[in-house]
């Protein structure tokens, strides 16, 4: 591993480390605090967070760029630097929208967590992707795009389930427990269309994988199967409207648990050291 | 001429509180309407030389009874008619019960009718209770004589706290229940155009409530009542459609918002019921507020999927923890109640011994009056300005050795104590009156 590339990923990590205490300190501030009482940086704690990150992602893609000499997906860094900044650019839509602005906060940690596990893994293996054509790559970039759904799916679902509690046990928004979370209408009207988008994504790489699998081994067996196991979750998901039964906490759980899979997938496969 | 002994009475006032109770006790308590009818005729029965006033609301269940010294209900005996009216083991109720008597119980009855004991300090519907349970009590005849002291207690409670309301700032700035439900609704959906708002129940607190819910301007609005003719009603003033209850079911697969405020003895929607509902329902969310004593909604209605509930305890403990800083009016609040306490209790110590004192003091000006004429008979050449100076003498004299035992038998007796020193002064002067109690001076 050159030089350049071990900074990056300690910069990753230290990026990563700083968005996740900000983001507890922020969710101590709001626990603390009745909405009328906030102090202004806690309002706009999340906004300055997602200027801060994003600003961070295209220093570190300038960077690949001055290394490589040019912008691509070429190992698991430009791969989850690619995730980070889809997911940044939900971050000013969540602020600019009516309904989901109480979302934003709560992707900072997920935000964490992509670049988190993105310099974990090329400092456990390093891998570039190996490219015999441009499929590969095109690949790669519908996988993360599904990938930047699901996981703002998955990040819909903790919040609906947060939001869900937080009614339940008759935590009112004006009491010193407001969290300022989205209405569930809102937020499962999002969850669905994440979905939407995301599978119909995740089927075409499923698709473009299987098309080019040039020799089963037990790791693409692995990586076929957990792929499958979330996609068939996700079709689930986005037949909600004819399984009802489905709806609420239990279509929140299973865009956790789809998401989870997937990460599990490339995790599992392309944390593994190549034999 | 009869000799007239006033028996003191005794003060006392029994009962259970949002502090002391859970909801799940109180509405087993709850008496309105008939059942209130019958409790207070009942309590009439058992206690006749007693006065009873019974108030009972989502948050309280309290008789308030005035009873010569000597006689019942005590306070162990008022709880035992209570659950006896309800149907209840008394241990079951007693752990929850407190009872204050005279100062306590006049302070206690005080600040409740002012708001400044209820859940949410500064409401006033509590007042309209506390005056209709003691119109409620003149008409079946158990709050004593017009121009008793259980009427004047009453009346004074109710104009203390009105004062209270007019010159302090305790009402303003509150956020109401329902505006709570509004916010939790709000919680849920982001949208009301395309929702339909079922009330079931045509009250006062149907109305109230959905005079905030119209903010949200939803799509349809649905009112099921008992009565047809006040749905009607309530539908009209609110641009939506009446229902009858034997439609509920549908009702309820077809609405996304329930407000319950019936005055329902047993839960109307159980939780068998509605599990059934859920699927033509589709499992959309729904949202159930029940502002109703005993509860319209079986809490277990609460636990199905998608659905949220909310009781009247649930909403007015966000009400009150919005409210918990307002240490200033309700510090205004309380030196003005102290006043009207300190007033009611010293009018109502000299209650029962005014026509003592006035005859002892009549008795003594008589007697003066006739040794002072045989003295002037005696002395004709006693000038008018000597007898006018002999009589002012006389007169000082009187005042002077009956202030004493007359100050110990208004002020600083205890009332227990008062039957002895007024039987003891009426045997020893040998006084005779029939005058009865004067009244307090209405407040303007």
């Amino acid at each position: 591993m050159d030089a350049h590339t071990l900074a990056q990923c300690i910069a990753m990590l230290l990026a990563a480390l700083a968005f996740l205490a900000g983001f507890a300190a922020n969710l101590r501030a709001m626990r603390l605090a009745t909405p009328d009482a906030q102090p202004p940086v806690v309002r706009i704690a999340p906004f300055r967070a997602s200027v801060w990150a994003l600003i961070f992602i295209v220093a570190m893609v300038l960077w690949r760029f001055v290394i490589l000499g040019r912008v691509g997906l070429y190992t698991h860094l430009d791969a989850f630097l690619l995730l980070s900044l889809l997911l940044t650019g939900m971050l000013f839509y969540f602020r600019r929208s009516q309904h989901l602005s109480g979302m934003a906060l709560f992707l900072l940690p997920m935000i964490s967590g992509v670049l988190l596990l993105g310099s974990i893994l090329t400092l456990v293996t390093n891998r570039t992707f190996d490219y015999r054509s441009s499929w590969a790559e095109l690949h790669i970039l519908i996988v993360m795009a599904g990938s930047a759904c699901f996981a703002l799916g998955c990040v819909g679902g903790i919040v609906y389930l947060l939001a869900d509690r937080q009614l339940r046990v008759r935590k009112h928004m004006r009491t010193d427990r407001w969290l300022g979370l989205p209405p569930l209408a809102s937020m499962e009207k999002f969850n669905q269309l994440m979905v939407a988008i995301g599978f119909p994504l995740l089927t075409i790489a499923c698709l473009m994988g299987l098309l080019h699998v040039r020799q089963w081994n037990t790791g693409i067996i692995l990586k076929t199967a957990l792929a499958l196991a979330a996609w068939a979750v996700y079709a689930l998901l986005l037949n909600i409207r004819r399984t009802p039964a489905f709806r609420g906490r239990r279509a929140a759980w299973l865009n956790i648990i789809g998401f989870a899979i997937l990460l599990a997938a490339y995790i599992a496969v392309n944390g593994m050291p190549r034999t | 001429m009869q000799s007239f002994v006033p028996q003191p009475l005794r003060l006392q006032v029994v009962g259970l509180n949002h502090r002391t109770a859970p909801l799940a006790v109180r509405e087993k308590l709850a008496a309105s309407g008939d059942l209130l009818r019958h409790t207070l005729e009942k309590y009439r029965e058992h206690f006749p030389e007693a006065e009873g006033v019974l108030l009972s609301t989502c948050n309280r269940v309290e008789l308030y009874t005035a009873r010569p010294l000597r006689s019942e209900p005590s306070p162990d005996t008022a709880a035992a008619f209570l659950a006896e009216i309800h149907h209840l083991n008394v241990n079951d109720v007693t752990p929850h019960l407190y009872h204050h008597q005279d100062r306590g119980m006049v302070e206690h009855l005080f600040s409740v009718a002012s708001s400044l004991d209820s859940l949410v300090i500064g409401e006033t519907q509590i007042l309209s209770q506390v005056k209709q349970a003691y119109q409620a009590a003149c008409e079946l005849h158990t709050a004593g004589k017009p121009g008793g002291a259980f009427h004047t207690l009453f009346q004074r409670a109710l104009a203390a706290a009105k004062e209270v309301h007019d010159s302090t700032s305790l009402s303003s700035g509150r956020v109401s229940v329902a505006s709570v439900a509004v916010d939790l609704t709000r919680g849920v959906f982001d949208s009301f155009d395309d929702k339909t708002v079922l009330c079931i129940g045509a009250g006062k607190m149907a109305t109230l409530m959905l005079t905030h819910l119209k903010e949200l301007a939803p799509k349809k609005l649905l009112v099921a009542n008992r009565s047809h003719d006040k749905a009607v009603a309530l539908a009209a003033q609110f641009g939506g459609q009446a229902a009858p209850m034997e439609q509920l079911d549908d009702l309820l697969a077809q609405a996304d918002i329930v407000l319950s405020s019936t005055g329902a003895e047993h839960a109307v929607i159980t939780a068998d019921r509605f599990k059934q509902l859920l699927k033509p329902r589709r499992y959309r969310p729904i949202v159930m507020v029940d502002i109703a004593v005993p509860r319209d909604i079986e809490p277990a209605v609460g636990e199905l999927s998608n659905v949220y509930l909310y009781n009247v305890d649930d909403l007015q403990r966000v009400v009150a923890e919005t409210h918990g800083k307002r240490d200033v009016a309700v510090e205004q609040s309380h030196q003005l109640l102290k006043q009207h306490v300190d007033e009611f209790v010293q009018w109502f110590g000299a209650r029962d011994v005014g026509p003592i004192v006035r005859a002892l003091y009549e008795r003594s000006h008589d007697i003066a009056k006739r040794e002072l004429d045989e003295l002037v008979a005696r002395m004709p050449d006693m000038t008018d300005e000597q007898k006018r100076e002999l009589e002012r003498a006389m007169h000082r004299v009187i005042g002077k050795i009956l202030h004493s035992p007359v100050t110990q038998l208004t002020h600083q007796a205890e009332a227990s104590a008062r039957p002895m020193l007024a039987a003891a002064i009426l045997k020893l002067f040998e006084l005779k009156t029939m005058d009865p109690p004067p009244e307090l001076p209405p407040k303007e």
